[in-house]
């Protein structure tokens, strides 16, 4: 998928991810919730913290700091889980992201926001859209569908199985 | 043309293509059937109209064409109903063809029209034939009925049996038990014939009766009622209204009662005119006249009445309040309905914790009214098996005869109802046994009749409820699965030791297994094995089972149970670790206490694999808590449950909570890879339990107890 162009004003929700700002595009998330009990889904990877209810919808939560590399979310009185609708193979699918705290709605021109510097971040570049810069504050603008893509799903269950030896199988006497 | 009607055109032509082709083979069968031309011709006559409707001429001409042959053998003017069905047969391939290249857009291409011209040709031929033999004795029984089976049609039916009707042994009571029995109906007594006490014998019959019918079983059907006493008795049977089924409810029009007379020619219009001009109802003005009986009139104003129930009446005939919704609406529902079980259950819970007496007896009401919301959405996206097994006339007829074998195919329990999802995934393996019947079970007709059997070699679909399971078998008397071949088979890939020998069913099991039908000897022999691994494996993702029966020589049944839906199951919560889990209750065959320290590396048959005892038979099991990779140690008495998929193993959690009905849900489509995970549902308490799929971690035993085998045989050898 190419870099969509960013329209001339775009609205955001930005949350908190440790110290740094995030958005999303608005139009990706659904609704905000505060978190509720989790259920780990056994060997999956580990950022995928597990499944949630709903209203009566079994939906997947992600950690987006463990997926980043950036520590696991802890559980406080700010944290939140972002529900988002994103595209995973062809499909829209429902997925829930932890941050530690949701901000607000913001609007940003195109005239805001600039490409991703291509050292000095902490995270994947390719998961960024754009560095919006607000109040002298930068604010990582992320491109949700690629951190989520089928390609990048795999590659970690790769990374996974290389880890791990198989639970079931014992050794050899 | 717009896009949903299109759609909807699509749905109906496949529908009626799918029914032209069972009447066609079933006309095959038995060319005299006259209800069945009928059909025929009413299925053409719709794809004509609709065909129409779209501006689709090529189809709606070639539907025309055909409709004409079959309306010239309904009504007896031919009499090649044999050939006719042959011809329809392959016209509804030709249909259906053409139909699709119109929806497409597309010009016919020229192997259509060629096909095309052949079956005109065929058509034109049949016509000119048939015409020649219009005489012709087997000529179509009921070729006059009017009005055959499918119609709603209400009869007005006087009937008067001879005096003596008594003498003959027939109770004209249980006829009209049986009249009754064809459809709604209305009867009323004409006593008008009961002489004077002192004349009156009592072993004679007086009476006669006016029956109102509403019946779709057809005239003949209540022509037959008569069929020993018609040529004694006056009877009349006239149609007072005809409803298609095909078309929305209509209204029957008022009648009055001076127009009923007239119909029944109880009265003359002049006698009608003559007492309309009296100032008096006309009942009374007819029957003070003597004009007409007091009987007739009460009959007349029994039957004015039912006209107006009719319409009541025809609104509860299913087939007429039947309307199509896509299947999207329908999931929508039954995920509503999910969710408002759901809540229902976590209401209780609280209303349960904080002791809310009152609100307790509304919840309980609640509850049932949501049990009954939740059947009956359920029972929305319930389908007849009809919807596939019609097709497996066409299967089975094509098949034997490409393989030049001789067969008869029944079908019972199609009426049978399942969930449109599971339906759908049914038909591949079905026709995957079906196929496996035909070309391997059944005898060539030479070696049949060698044996003693009959020629003909008989396969069986069979569907049936036995508790919230449907029971789908399909059975063949051909020769067997071989038993030999396949333990031959089974030695040779190490399954089973040299020197022993396995219960049957357990030999029979091995055709279940992946590749083990790959092996040449079993499939040229038995042939049984082709493909079967793939049957067990969708059945079993259907959370179903698949069991086989054999006789060498005798035949071979294959039954395959499954659930009533997929959405819901009744499921054994486990606990491990903290975390529920559940057990479909379809896998669960026990529960055992596992022995403090069993199998900590116990040494047996299967080098360091966990073995159990159970019953004195050795099971493998393993340890949930490992297969996810869950750390922390166990209680120090861990249940075992023992399960069946393709093995029967055990799988040791922390403690057995209880079995309840769980709604199932898909965890999405990023968590797909969680391997051993099914779904998940949504507990009374609000937060998401695992279902576990058995099939999937049987998987991974029965590859780790090989590999254990190996490296045994490895070590001996």
């Amino acid at each position: 998928m190419a870099i969509e162009t960013i329209a001339a004003v775009s609205t955001y929700l930005t949350f908190t991810l440790g110290e740094e700002q995030y958005a999303v595009d608005v139009s990706k998330a659904r609704e905000v919730l505060e978190l509720p009990a989790v259920t780990k889904v056994p060997r999956t990877p580990e950022f995928m913290r597990g499944v949630i209810n709903l209203r009566g919808n079994v939906v997947p939560v992600c950690d987006l700091r463990l997926k980043f590399g950036l520590g696991p979310t802890g559980r406080t009185i700010d944290t939140r889980v972002v529900v988002m609708e994103i595209e995973y193979a062809g499909e829209t699918a429902v997925l829930g992201a932890l941050a530690d705290s949701v901000q607000e709605v913001i609007e940003l021109e195109a005239g805001q926001i600039e490409p991703p510097p291509k050292i000095g971040m902490n995270i994947n570049t390719e998961f960024i859209r754009g560095m919006g810069k607000r109040n002298d504050r930068f604010i990582i603008i992320l491109d949700i569908d690629r951190v989520f893509s089928p390609d990048e799903m795999e590659r970690l269950a790769k990374v996974k199985e290389a880890d791990e030896s198989p639970q079931t199988e014992e050794k050899a006497p | 043309m717009n896009d949903a009607y299109r759609e909807t055109f699509r749905d109906e032509s496949r529908d009626l293509l799918e029914r032209l082709e069972k009447a066609a083979l079933d006309l095959g069968a038995d060319p005299s059937d006259g209800g069945i031309v009928h059909d025929i011709f009413r299925i053409l006559h719709t794809i004509k109209g609709t065909s129409a409707m779209f501006d689709f001429t090529e189809v709606s001409e070639f539907a025309h064409r055909l409709e004409s042959l079959f309306s010239k053998i309904r009504d007896g003017k031919l009499s090649c109903a044999k050939q006719a069905a042959e011809a329809a047969l392959a016209s509804s391939d030709f249909l259906r063809a053409s139909i699709a290249a119109a929806l497409s857009g597309e010009k016919g291409d020229a192997v259509l029209k060629g096909k095309k011209e052949s079956l005109l040709a065929l058509l034109g031929e049949l016509d000119t034939e048939g015409g020649a033999g219009s005489a012709a004795s087997d000529a179509v029984s009921g070729a006059a009925d009017a009005h055959a089976a499918g119609d709603l049609v209400t009869y007005r039916i006087r009937f008067r049996p001879p005096e003596d009707i008594f003498m003959k042994g027939v109770n004209p009571e249980a006829m009209l038990r049986e009249l009754s029995e064809l459809g709604a109906c209305r009867i009323i007594a004409l006593p008008d014939k009961i002489p004077e006490l002192e004349t009156l014998d009592p072993e004679r019959c007086y009476f006669g009766w006016d029956v109102i019918l509403s019946t779709s079983r057809g005239e003949n059907a209540v022509r037959d009622v008569f069929i020993f006493v018609e040529d004694q008795s006056v009877i009349t049977i006239d149609v007072i209204d005809v409803h298609d089924a095909g078309e929305a409810a209509d209204t029957v029009p008022a009648k009055k009662l001076g127009e009923i007379l007239l119909d029944r020619g109880d009265i003359s219009r002049e006698d009608l005119r003559r007492a309309l001009q009296a100032p008096k109802r006309l009942g009374e003005a007819l029957s003070e006249a003597g004009l007409v009986g007091r009987q007739e009139i009460l009959s007349a104003l029994a039957e004015q009445e039912y006209l107006k129930k009719l319409n009541t009446i025809k609104m509860a005939d299913l087939k007429l309040t039947s309307i199509r919704v896509k299947a999207e609406k329908v999931d929508d529902l039954i995920n509503l309905v999910g969710e408002l079980v759901t809540l229902q259950e976590r209401l209780k819970t609280t209303a349960g914790r904080i002791g809310a007496e009152e609100i307790g007896l509304i919840l309980e009401e609640n509850e049932r009214v949501v049990e009954q919301l939740r059947n009956e959405a359920m029972s929305v996206r319930l389908l007849a098996l009809d919807t596939i097994f019609s097709r497996y006339h066409r299967v089975v007829h094509d098949l034997a005869a490409e393989l030049g074998k001789n067969v008869e195919f029944s079908v019972s329990g199609s009426e049978t109802e399942l969930d449109k999802s599971v339906i759908e995934r049914l038909n591949d393996p079905l026709v995957h046994i079906i196929r496996n019947c035909i070309d391997h079970g059944i005898e060539p007709e030479a070696e049949r009749t060698a044996r003693g059997k009959r020629a003909a070699g008989r396969i069986g679909l069979r569907a049936f409820h036995e508790a919230a399971e449907i029971n789908i078998e399909v059975t063949d008397d051909g020769r067997g699965l071989d038993r030999d071949g396949i333990l031959r088979r089974a030695r040779e890939r190490g399954l089973i030791a040299e020197n022993t020998t396995p219960p049957d069913d357990e030999i029979h099991s091995f055709v279940f297994l992946p590749g083990f039908s790959t092996a040449r000897s079993v499939t040229e022999i038995s042939g049984r094995g082709v493909g079967m691994d793939v049957v067990k494996r969708t059945i079993e993702s259907l959370g179903g089972r698949v069991t086989l029966r054999s006789e060498p020589g005798r035949g071979t049944a294959v039954l395959l149970k499954i659930p009533l839906t997929l959405s819901i199951i009744e499921g054994l919560f486990v606990r491990i670790a903290g975390d529920l889990f559940v057990i479909p209750m379809t896998n669960v065959e026990e529960c055992v206490e596992l022995p403090a320290g069993a199998g900590e590396g116990a040494a047996d048959g299967f080098g360091t694999g966990r073995i159990l005892t159970v019953q004195g038979e050795l099971l493998p099991y393993i340890r949930l808590r490992e297969y996810f990779g869950i750390t922390g140690d166990p209680p120090p008495f861990e249940k075992v449950v023992v399960v069946r998929s393709e093995l029967r193993f055990g799988m040791a959690v922390d403690e057995l909570v209880g079995n309840a009905q769980v709604v199932i849900k898909s965890i999405g489509g990023l968590l797909s890879g969680a391997e051993g995970i099914l779904g998940a549902t949504v507990t009374g308490d609000g937060t998401v339990s695992l279902i576990l799929d058995v099939g999937r971690i049987a998987a991974t035993v029965r590859r780790v107890t090989a590999a254990r085998l190996n490296r045994r045989d490895r070590a001996y050898g």
